[in-house]
């Protein structure tokens, strides 16, 4: 069954696909498809039925030219998934939860367009009974995704992002990275360089919660889930003022560091909007 | 300064809690190095935590109890240490003797006694004073002191009724050890009311004038005579075998060696008569010290974290429990 909340978006790879097996994206293997790849005469590729008439006629060795095609291929498409502590914030609705949404609609896409699809999800490392190797069951998946709804870990680290690479396919592929970014900036470094190999889509979950929607005044005792560490916050105008300010900048600093590594973020606050995806791809992904 | 209970002092590390512990009430927030750095916040922190920590250092200096070092204050009066030795047999409720034929009942012998007496004190402020209630059994009133309140209201309770009976060997015998405790200051008496007399032990006597006379004890004795009493004073002479006892014991007091002096009051006046010829002769300088405590700083400190106890409260009430 398919749940409710899966819901699933249009997405394209602006990378030609070397997967052998037939799909929806652009692949370098010859084959049947659409995609014009060039001329060879009929001696070298006896296919009869796409014999080029017009450009047998303008060649000047008076050879019977054959058209030649792409296929159309599949691409491996991961959901990496942070399961740590932070993600447990909630402000209308669980981070986790938005995540499980998020993650189930790309596993309903990609079984759309038949796709490949895996499943990681790591906390201070890949946990593998939340991780499924890329398939074409759905289903599985979405059972898989659904027990992220009573993951509640606290005090634990994304540290195991650095793992992740290790999970992923050989073959060049399209990586959401659904995740709050809340994390030193030379990790999220470290993992995108060792997923230099493949495509990455950050998700960033900000809650409005963390940064507009603050208290507007007394005092709150803020506990760091995954250190246990707590501050407290004497909360009034001008500190409001400054988690704004703080927010924006982490934001611009994520922005540069996403550019040099030739990717755009999607950002998702505390509703998902499977429509924004099909834009995003539109805006940055299209050929 | 002393502490009372010096062992409490080792809850003192108690006061560190504030700054050992982390709280665990507060709200998830995905990631603190993100939070801005703010100064005000970390100072009223710092104060909530410290006012926590003064709380519950002054509740345990509290409990310690630190006193203030006592005082000792020397005070000089003119006057005397006095004990009444007070009747409270039923017949102190009858009234006065006075005059048999004049139709009309007079005053009643222990309220005029309270009244008295009662006016005899306010009249002798620097005067130490003890009480002694008897019937038949002494019942120690209030130790010779000069706390008026103390006095009157132990003249209050020992003018009350109580059963028939007067035994004067045992109120004076208890009168006399009140005197054990208290520095002598010259001039000491004894003031026995009573409206009777009972018959005395040779046992009794032989303490009573031991003591008396050891002590240098003045001696008053004030008769509040019925009517058809015998007066003490009377010339008639009773062969040895039927003496009155009120005779009887007059000639003991008067046997033993001391100022003893002997009174007959047959109405208000002459009761308020006799004590103001002891009030006379009773006016020597005493001098005596009045123990004063120290101060008890554990009140302050209550009402200190008290106050503070106050100013937490409003700290927690404007705490952000969800937003």
């Amino acid at each position: 069954m398919i749940p409710a909340y899966a819901k699933p978006f249009t997405y394209q790879i602006p990378w030609k696909s070397s997967s052998v097996h037939s799909g929806d994206h652009r692949g370098s293997q010859r084959g049947l498809g659409f995609e014009y790849r060039g001329n060879l005469s009929l001696v070298d590729h006896p296919d009869v039925r796409r014999i080029d008439l017009r450009q047998t006629l303008r060649d000047p060795y008076e050879q019977i030219q054959v058209k030649l095609f792409n296929q159309d291929n599949t691409t491996p498409i991961f959901a990496v998934c942070d399961c740590s502590s932070s993600m447990q914030f909630k402000g209308r609705t669980r981070k986790l939860d938005i995540a499980k949404e998020i993650a189930a609609s790309i596993a309903y896409s990609a079984f759309e367009m038949s796709d490949l699809f895996s499943f990681i999800a790591y906390n201070e490392q890949v946990i593998e009974e939340l991780t499924l190797p890329l398939s074409h069951h759905v289903h599985q998946s979405f059972e898989l995704i659904e027990q992220l709804t009573n993951y509640q870990k606290l005090r634990i680290s994304a540290e195991g992002i650095l793992e992740v690479p290790q999970y992923l396919s050989q073959h060049k592929g399209l990586v959401f990275w659904i995740s709050d970014f809340h994390m030193p900036i030379h990790l999220i470094e470290q993992a995108f360089n060792a997923m230099s190999a493949h495509q990455i889509v950050p998700i960033v979950l900000w809650d409005e919660h963390e940064y507009k929607k603050l208290p507007k005044f007394g005092f709150g005792n803020m506990i760091d889930p995954e250190t246990g560490l707590s501050r407290s916050i004497f909360f009034r105008e001008a500190v409001r003022v400054q988690f704004e300010q703080a927010f924006v900048e982490r934001k611009q600093t994520l922005e540069a560091l996403f550019a040099r590594f030739d990717t755009q973020a999607l950002y998702v606050s505390d509703r998902f909007d499977a429509d924004a995806v099909s834009h995003y791809f539109e805006e940055y992904m299209s050929l | 300064m002393t502490l009372l209970h010096p062992w409490v002092l080792l809850l003192l590390p108690l006061t560190l809690i504030p700054f050992w512990f982390k709280s665990h009430q507060g709200q998830i927030y995905s990631w603190l190095p993100i939070i801005p750095v703010d100064r005000l916040s970390d100072i009223a922190n710092y104060v909530l935590k410290t006012m926590i920590a003064v709380t519950i250092l002054s509740l345990i200096l509290a409990l310690a109890s630190p006193q203030g070092a006592s005082t000792k204050v020397l005070k000089v009066g003119k006057g005397a240490q006095t004990v009444f030795v007070i009747d409270r047999s039923v017949s102190m409720d009858h009234p006065f003797a006075g005059q048999s034929n004049s139709g009309r009942a007079a005053e009643i012998k222990s309220a005029a006694a309270r009244r008295l007496i009662t006016r005899f004190i306010d009249s002798r402020p620097d005067d130490m004073m003890g009480v002694v209630g008897f019937t038949n059994s002494s019942l120690y009133g209030m130790k010779i002191t000069t706390n008026i309140d103390a006095i009157h209201s132990a003249i209050n309770a020992a003018t009350g009724p109580a059963i028939n009976q007067t035994n004067i060997g045992a109120g004076v015998t208890q009168a006399v050890t009140l005197f054990d405790d208290i520095q002598s200051s010259g001039s000491r008496a004894i003031i026995l009311l009573s409206d009777g007399a009972g018959k005395l032990s040779p046992r009794v006597k032989r303490t009573i004038t031991e003591e008396l006379s050891g002590k240098k004890l003045n001696f008053y004795w004030i008769v509040l005579r019925e009517p058809d009493d015998i007066s003490i004073f009377t010339k008639q002479t009773y062969p040895d075998d039927s003496v009155p006892d009120a005779i009887a014991l007059d000639k003991f007091f008067k046997s033993i060696k001391i100022k003893y002096k002997a009174f007959e009051a047959d109405n208000p006046a002459t009761l308020q008569s006799a004590l103001q010829y002891i009030d006379s002769k009773e006016k020597n300088i005493i001098q005596y010290s009045v123990n004063i405590p120290g101060h008890d700083y554990s009140r302050d400190l209550i009402i200190f974290s008290l106050i503070l106890g106050v100013f937490i409260l409003i700290f927690k009430n404007l705490k952000v429990y969800s937003w």
